[in-house]
């Protein structure tokens, strides 16, 4: 198959609208897409670096994110707080299979999956793999689209604490750990906007 | 605007490829050649399609978030609670962070899409440009993933379980009206297409 590039035929493609513009000789700094004048970029400026900063952010925030309670149940005054993880065992105890299920996906498959996902692709981006292109721009897509989902739990929380409030018989407070790991989905989502999935086909024109 | 742009060609917008994109417009989606993204979906009336369920939409969220969503019985005593409460809760108890995160995605980017569409379809269905429509199309655009009624709806239904050992929970009548708008959301982004409407606010453009 006889392949060009936008970039390699000299135009850009705009992020938002999709119009192909040509690129200007004399281009000193922005660039704005002549349909909806967005500032567009053959590749994303900075994409690589800018993406790491948001990953090593959001690793690092996993980690309390992890250790301390995202939730407490306080009965009678006495409270009970529980980390993710002891969430989704306390749900296999109750015999909650379903609901331990949707929780593990969506607070520990998904966002380690999306972190672990964005570290491969962004070494493999610097290293300049050629090795199967199309399954690699298809785990980007699977990570951009699912990582939403992780925001679940934030939701569950919210909504347990507007629901139960029963003073001092029960109510349900948000912890610390809920606090990381709604920066943790929000950091990941920028990460993969940030990521440039281009570079990963620019390794096979070089 | 002096400068030309080519519609006829386009290139993925993950792998850069340039193609050409067929001159017949049949309802399904283009994908991409060499990686398969989708780069283009087509529907069948699109705008006619989208304005009336933008329309719908808008009732469904003005419905879900006036009444109650759910009401929840623990030994006699009732607690009632709206959409919005939740994030409400969240704000007061201090977690201001959860709280703007929670409003943002489940009440502001919804409303402010289901709003923009109808400002935008409306006009163009009758041949009419409206103000700042090329702004308000990009901002609808990049804001697109920040909506997050479908997974507030997910998150719901787990909430919703997880109490019903320890209380009886009673759906309120939004609860229906809500779950007819993750539907009606969820045909709209199908029918919606973005492509189309640049299309037409470019032949609103050139005079």
């Amino acid at each position: 198959m006889q392949t060009l590039t936008a970039a390699e035929a000299g135009l850009i493609s705009c992020h938002v609208c999709h119009a192909l513009a040509c690129r200007p000789t004399n281009s000193h700094g922005r660039i704005e897409c002549p349909r909806c004048g967005a500032h567009i970029h053959s590749r994303i400026p900075g994409s690589i670096r800018d993406t790491w900063c948001y990953l090593i952010a959001a690793i690092v925030l996993y980690i309390p994110a992890n250790v301390y309670p995202i939730m407490s149940v306080v009965w009678l005054g006495k409270g009970e707080p529980a980390t993710i993880l002891e969430g989704v065992v306390q749900l296999i105890e109750e015999g909650m299979w379903p609901l331990a299920l949707i929780v593990f996906v969506a607070s520990i498959f998904i966002p380690l999956l999306k972190m672990v996902v964005l570290a491969f692709l962004l070494i493999s981006v610097q290293r300049k793999s050629t090795w199967r292109l199309v399954d690699r721009t298809r785990l980007y897509r699977l990570t951009e689209f699912v990582g939403r989902w992780s925001m679940v739990d934030i939701f569950v929380i919210a909504i347990l604490a507007a629901l139960v409030q029963f003073g001092s018989l029960a109510s349900i407070e948000p912890g610390i750990g809920s606090l990381s790991f709604a920066a943790v989905v929000v950091l990941t989502m920028f990460a993969a906007h940030r990521f440039d999935p281009r570079l990963i086909w620019d390794a096979c024109n070089d | 605007m002096t400068n030309s742009y080519n519609t006829t060609l386009i290139a993925c917008h993950d792998c850069d490829l340039l193609q050409r994109l067929p001159a017949i417009r049949s309802p399904g989606k283009v994908n991409c050649a060499r990686c398969g993204a989708t780069l283009q979906r087509y529907s069948r009336n699109s705008l006619d399609r989208s304005l009336a369920l933008a329309v719908s939409g808008l009732l469904l969220f003005f419905v879900s978030n006036l009444l109650p969503f759910l009401a929840l019985n623990a030994q006699g005593r009732v607690q009632d609670s709206s959409l919005l409460s939740s994030s409400m809760i969240l704000w007061q108890e201090g977690n201001i962070f959860l709280g703007l995160l929670v409003f943002a995605t489940t009440f502001l980017f919804p409303l402010f899409s289901l709003l923009a569409i109808l400002y935008l379809l409306a006009p163009l269905k009758f041949g009419k440009r409206p103000r700042f429509s090329i702004h308000v199309f990009r901002y609808l655009q990049s804001t697109e993933p920040w909506g997050m009624l479908e997974i507030f709806m997910l998150a719901t239904l787990v909430a919703v379980v997880k109490l019903g050992d320890i209380a009886t929970v009673i759906p309120g009548p939004a609860m229906y009206a809500f779950s007819l708008l993750i539907v009606v959301l969820a045909a709209l982004s199908i029918s919606l297409d973005p492509q189309l409407i640049w299309h037409r606010l470019d032949r609103q453009c050139k005079r």
